[in-house]
């Protein structure tokens, strides 16, 4: 975006920076063992990488003023699918049931989105029912075991780094290059500030919507060998709570759920304040019900400081842009 | 007699880094039309507001009614008599004519121990409201049902049920066509001729001559002059207006017409158009007139295919091209510039250049897609130059220009695509005098090099003045076409009246 914009994205990603310093210090200086690399990194990280996965496209989706509340449900009906049929077809064939199932839900998503222009919230509350039903329906109620596949991406490391994070990294920077250098970045933000002007232009935004709905689902079908293989089995209910936590990232990550405003490394930061509170305040041994408290009183400090932040900034665009007219 | 309703003076309003307002006086004497002129910034819409409370001046003073008045918030205002009449609606659309009159005073009696809503007085006072309006109103319409000199009649009305004796309209003719203008002009000389004081602004000179008795112009915030209408004229006016003389209004040159460059054969919409033939030849400016809703909008977006069911031919250079969406025009030059520029045209939030290369971003970047910045900043930079966009530089957010640099980053964004046939759908509407002027002397030098123009407009004078040749639509069909040489405002007019008879 431009330089003030900038400016504006670089003190909030800052602010947000410095928060995620604070809790981790704090809860470092109680608790001295939660600074040990190998806690870090396969507790505190591993724990959150699925969604984290998911969160990335997760941006791309709310920039267009949308959301998909649908994705732990599509992570968990193609976990299943796969899990299912791996005894029969094997790994390939599970492999590509999972990914095909996650690929399926999120292009239903964007059909009933961008084609049938149902409101972004009632079509994936609709999808998101539709997708926890069949899951139930497919497991009858019961658990779905890991396989071969889903074991080895939920529990491989490499160089003593879980696999599951380099996967992040790697998805990571390319989400980070689509949404601020490509045209799909530009033209996401464009559909977020005004759709109709970007349609005017000539882009097709049905078809990126149909793409980016689609892609979620695809990453949804990812994270579901890593989840299957993490917890060694998934029953219907294990994505209750997931699709929560995704947007609850890309939020605290300051991304306006109007659209239009945000970028993939405020999310990335959100990610990692999340992560931080969920290990810290287990390995402080706070009770579960004060750290979702504490989980919402931070989110809310993070949307006060953007709103400052927000204001602050247009406050002065306003005073060096009258400055400007009487040059002019 | 005549008395003064409204008085003003030297009043003051700055906001941060600019004085708004600077020493404005100003009178209205009831049963008077006070038209107040001035480009945009120039302070009418602060000044205005100053008026119905929203602004409060630093200095100076108001009185209303002969008694001095401080208004703290509009609904002040509305109690001491003063209504505003806003260029876009304050309505609600989902709301019915009746809930909107009454919104915030409704009438209530008292059923036992509540008071409710008294439905019976209010919709006799409407009724009674829109006779003296000489207007026919279902009161239980939804405001989104009506158009928009449905809604400004609204408007009025609830003017009128606060018993506003005086009422400021701002810019109300802007999206009307020639017909409710008429209409508006109508009931404006009948409130006036009830003793009504009428604050007028507009920034169609010709409505001032027409319709007003004195004229205030204000320029950079500073009180010009005020002078009865009948002792000037519409050059005098303008010069006031920009500081210096203007020499031509419409500085149309004379160009050559080439060869028929695009013919459009029997384009047929289901209720929009009907077997619509025209052509244009290479270097003209070809103008579109008729009332709103004729369908020339609709016309223009079919053409360019934006609306996929239309049936008819179109030949570019002598042969028949396919149009199926946008993208296929853009590819055979054909670039359409919306007339709604803040919906359909740009995205305000967005800086210039993005707003340029926004139809073209993949002549903007590489083989990976990514966009190259430097390069995007250079055309900015080229057209901020090229159509003199007065900006600091092309990475300034489009929603902090004016409304004329507004229209020229929307005429950058088309020409940047480098048209053949530029379709410019109402180019200066909701733009000043000074950026109009500006605005036609770019569509001038256009054809100079060669570009040819097709030209939607609703104001007479604009088409007159600029255009080649002009085609009338009415009701979806083409009703006539005139050369620049035949053509006055009378004989357009005659025929869309007429043929609507028909």
């Amino acid at each position: 975006m431009n330089g003030k914009r900038k400016i504006l994205k670089f003190t909030f990603n800052k602010a947000l920076f410095g928060i995620w310093i604070l809790i981790f210090a704090a809860i470092a200086l109680k608790n001295p063992s939660f600074l040990s690399a190998p806690y870090i990194i396969n507790v505190m990280l591993r724990n959150i990488v699925e969604i984290a996965i998911v969160a990335l496209p997760m941006t791309l989706i709310i920039i267009t003023g949308g959301i998909d509340l649908s994705v732990g449900n599509i992570m968990v009906l193609a976990a299943m699918l796969g899990g299912i049929s791996a005894p029969f077809l094997g790994a390939g064939g599970a492999i590509m049931i999972t990914l095909f199932t996650g690929l399926v839900c999120g292009f239903v998503n964007g059909i009933l989105i961008a084609k049938i222009k149902i409101s972004p919230m009632v079509a994936t509350l609709a999808t998101m029912f539709l997708f926890l039903g069949l899951g139930r329906g497919i497991s009858k109620g019961g658990s779905i075991y890991s396989y071969g596949f889903s074991e080895f991406m939920g529990n491989t490391s490499i160089a003593g780094i879980p696999l599951q994070i380099w996967l992040f990294l790697l998805l990571a920077a390319l989400f980070v290059v689509i949404l601020s250098r490509s045209i799909l970045g530009r033209a996401l933000y464009g559909i977020g500030l005004n759709s109709d002007a970007v349609r005017y232009a000539g882009i097709n935004t049905e078809k990126i919507l149909i793409g980016i709905y689609t892609v979620c689902g695809l990453m949804c079908g990812l994270v579901a060998f890593i989840w299957l293989g993490r917890f060694t089995s998934i029953k219907y209910d294990a994505g209750i709570g997931f699709n929560m936590k995704v947007i609850t990232i890309v939020v605290l990550g300051g991304t306006s759920i109007n659209g239009g405003i945000g970028d993939m490394k405020g999310t990335i930061l959100g990610t990692l304040i999340i992560a931080t509170l969920n290990s810290g305040l287990t390995v402080l041994n706070i009770p579960i019900d004060i750290q979702t408290i504490v989980q919402g009183s931070v989110l809310i400090i993070a949307l006060i400081s953007y709103a400052i932040i927000n204001e602050r900034t247009k406050r002065k665009t306003v005073v060096k842009i009258n400055e400007k007219e009487e040059l002019i | 007699m005549e008395e003064t309703i409204l008085e003003l003076k030297n009043i003051v309003k700055a906001f941060p880094g600019v004085k708004a307002l600077n020493g404005i006086d100003f009178n209205l004497k009831s049963g008077e039309v006070h038209a107040i002129c001035g480009e945009n910034g120039a302070g009418k819409s602060t000044l205005m507001k100053v008026v119905c409370g929203v602004h409060q001046p630093e200095e100076g003073t108001m009185s209303v009614n002969g008694t001095l008045v401080e208004f703290h918030n509009p609904m002040e205002a509305y109690e001491k008599g003063v209504s505003i009449i806003f260029q876009e609606t304050s309505l609600f659309e989902e709301m019915t004519v009746l809930d909107n009159l009454f919104l915030g005073h409704e009438v209530s009696k008292k059923v036992g121990l509540i008071s409710v809503i008294d439905y019976e007085t209010m919709r006799h006072k409407a009724n009674e409201i829109f006779q003296r309006l000489n207007t026919e109103m279902n009161l239980n319409e939804q405001i989104k049902n009506l158009g928009v000199a449905g809604k400004q009649m609204v408007e009025i009305a609830k003017a009128l049920t606060f018993n506003a004796n005086i009422i400021i309209f701002d810019e109300p003719t802007a999206c009307l066509t020639q017909r409710e203008v008429t209409a508006l002009f109508q009931i404006i000389s009948n409130l006036k001729k009830e003793g009504f004081g009428i604050v007028y602004i507009s920034h169609r000179l010709e409505e001032i001559f027409e319709m007003c008795d004195r004229v205030t112009v204000i320029r950079d915030g500073q009180y010009i002059s005020t002078k009865a209408v009948k002792n000037t004229n519409k050059d005098e006016l303008v010069a006031e207006m920009v500081g210096r003389k203007m020499g031509s209004y419409y500085p149309k040159t004379e160009t050559e017409i080439g060869e028929e460059i695009f013919r459009v054969k029997g384009y047929y919409d289901d209720g929009f158009l009907d077997n619509i033939s025209f052509h244009v030849r290479k270097g003209e400016i070809l103008g579109f007139a008729g009332l709103a809703g004729a369908g020339r909008t609709e016309l223009m977006e079919s053409v360019c295919g934006f609306t996929g069911h239309a049936a008819g031919e179109i030949h570019l250079d002598g042969k028949k091209i396919e149009i199926r969406n946008y993208k296929d025009a853009k590819s055979h030059g054909i670039v359409y510039v919306s007339e709604d520029r803040g919906k359909y045209g740009l995205i305000t939030e967005m800086s210039i250049e993005q707003n340029i290369t926004l139809p073209q971003l993949k002549n903007f970047a590489n083989q990976l897609s990514l966009l190259d910045r430097k390069k995007e900043g250079e055309v900015g930079a080229e057209y901020i130059q090229e159509i003199g966009i007065k900006a600091p530089n092309s990475r300034f957010l489009v929603k902090n220009l004016s409304g004329g640099n507004q229209q020229k980053v929307s005429v950058a964004k088309a020409l940047a695509l480098k048209p053949k046939i530029l379709i410019l759908d109402e180019p200066t509407r909701g733009v000043d005098v000074n950026a109009k002027a500006e605005i036609h002397r770019i569509i001038s030098e256009l054809t100079q090099k060669g570009l040819t123009i097709i030209m939607v407009s609703s104001e007479l004078p604009e088409l007159i003045g600029m255009c080649d040749r002009i085609y009338v639509m009415k009701e979806g069909r083409l009703v006539g076409c005139f050369d620049r040489e035949e053509v006055t405002q009378e004989k357009i007019l005659a025929l869309e009246l007429e043929s609507e008879r028909v």
